[in-house]
């Protein structure tokens, strides 16, 4: 039975039932970080696909951008409990990066410029579950938000949706990335409310 | 900085407010007894669960104040006007209640005691809370690792800890 706190009524949104349970509505867009926020030249930026026996795909900024692209709009949900509904980013879906990658994985982990790594099922990077998004809003992504591109993961909490990706690695085996050693849970789920181990 | 990792599962407790203590016109600390405390790194956090006599919850994330102390754990809110679960923990929380919280989470920004390298710490207005914890941390371990901070606010009737952090300050050698 929950703790009933008297008095308190709390501030019923419209648009609450598109919350994930413990989530509430932003409008501004916080950024939050663990480390400093890396400056990537476009001109040195590489997107790397590593499978399970060690081939590799890999894309410069050129070859990226010449890849079809899809205007993508999401609900993003946040693991410190914000969400911010209907974000417009403009992405290459995994689906086509993935589409020549010979694999038989079933587990992949993000890597980011700066050294941060995320870990997920492949399966929920696969069928218009996830892009490398390069435009917020209509302009460029900023460093700030993970620019020059980062992975959109948006059915999973935020932190699964990598700033300055620049790999994905496939694996046989579950590796837990940099929160998921630190507490947070492995997969992620908002709308089960998986934010931390056991949940 | 270093990690510190949760371990195991994080169970909702319930913690008995103890103490309530005014810090400024907007944030006031408060002390809970959490029986089942497991302890914690300073500059960890806690989620925060309030829930309305109809079943209505909403949960936010708040610093841990105090160093590691058995089951006593405080937390500084600051109020914000318009916040959902803030003015009520600011404002309407009495001694005795009960308080439902999970933690302690983040292992990322924390202080390590045994670590003797310089530390500078920065905040702006509640962003001391972390701090404030990895400076009450040194002196409970008796650290000499040097500690600066550097804390900026909108006004001087805004120094959250002003007291305690003029009496350190007078203390450093």
């Amino acid at each position: 039975m929950p703790i009933i706190s008297p008095g308190w009524t709390g501030h019923r949104r419209p648009g609450g039932e598109k919350l994930p349970p413990g989530q509430y509505l932003v409008t501004d867009f916080p950024v939050l970080s663990a480390g400093p926020t890396p400056r990537v030249d476009t001109r040195r930026w590489q997107f790397t696909i590593r499978t399970e026996s060690g081939m590799v795909h890999t894309w410069d900024w050129t070859s990226f951008r010449a890849l079809p692209s899809e205007n993508i709009t999401v609900d993003l949900h946040c693991v410190t409990k914000w969400s911010k509904f209907g974000t417009g980013w403009r992405g290459v879906s995994l689906d086509t990066l993935l589409a020549g990658v010979e694999t038989a994985a079933e587990f992949a982990l993000a890597r980011s410029y700066g050294g941060y790594t995320t870990n997920l099922p492949l399966r929920d990077l696969l069928d218009g579950q996830a892009w490398i998004a390069f435009r917020y809003g209509g302009a460029d992504l900023t460093p700030e938000h993970g620019g020059p591109a980062r992975l959109l993961v948006p059915h999973l909490y935020l932190w699964k949706s990598a700033k300055w990706v620049t790999g994905i690695d496939l694996m046989t085996k579950d590796e837990p990335g940099f929160w998921e050693q630190l507490g947070y849970h492995n997969y992620g789920d908002p709308w089960r409310e998986q934010r931390y181990w056991g949940d | 900085m270093a990690r510190a990792a949760v371990l195991g599962r994080l169970n909702w407790l319930v913690g008995e407010v103890t103490e309530l203590r005014d810090e400024t016109a907007t944030a006031r600390t408060i002390v809970l007894s959490v029986p089942g405390w497991p302890g914690h790194a300073p500059g960890q956090h806690v989620d925060v669960r309030l829930t309305a006599e109809d079943g209505y919850s909403a949960q936010r994330s708040y610093s841990i104040a105090s160093a590691a102390d058995g089951s006593r754990v405080e937390l500084t809110v600051q109020r914000l006007p318009d916040g959902e679960v803030s003015p009520y923990l600011a404002e309407s929380l009495v001694v005795g209640q009960p308080l439902e919280l999970r933690g302690p989470i983040g292992g990322w920004f924390v202080w390590v005691p045994a670590d003797p390298g310089p530390v500078l710490l920065i905040a702006g207005g509640s962003g001391i809370v972390p701090l404030m914890s990895m400076i009450r941390a040194r002196q409970q371990v008796a650290s000499t690792a040097p500690f600066r901070l550097v804390y900026s606010v909108r006004g001087p009737a805004d120094v959250i800890y002003a007291a305690e952090l003029a009496e350190r300050a007078a203390g450093c050698t």
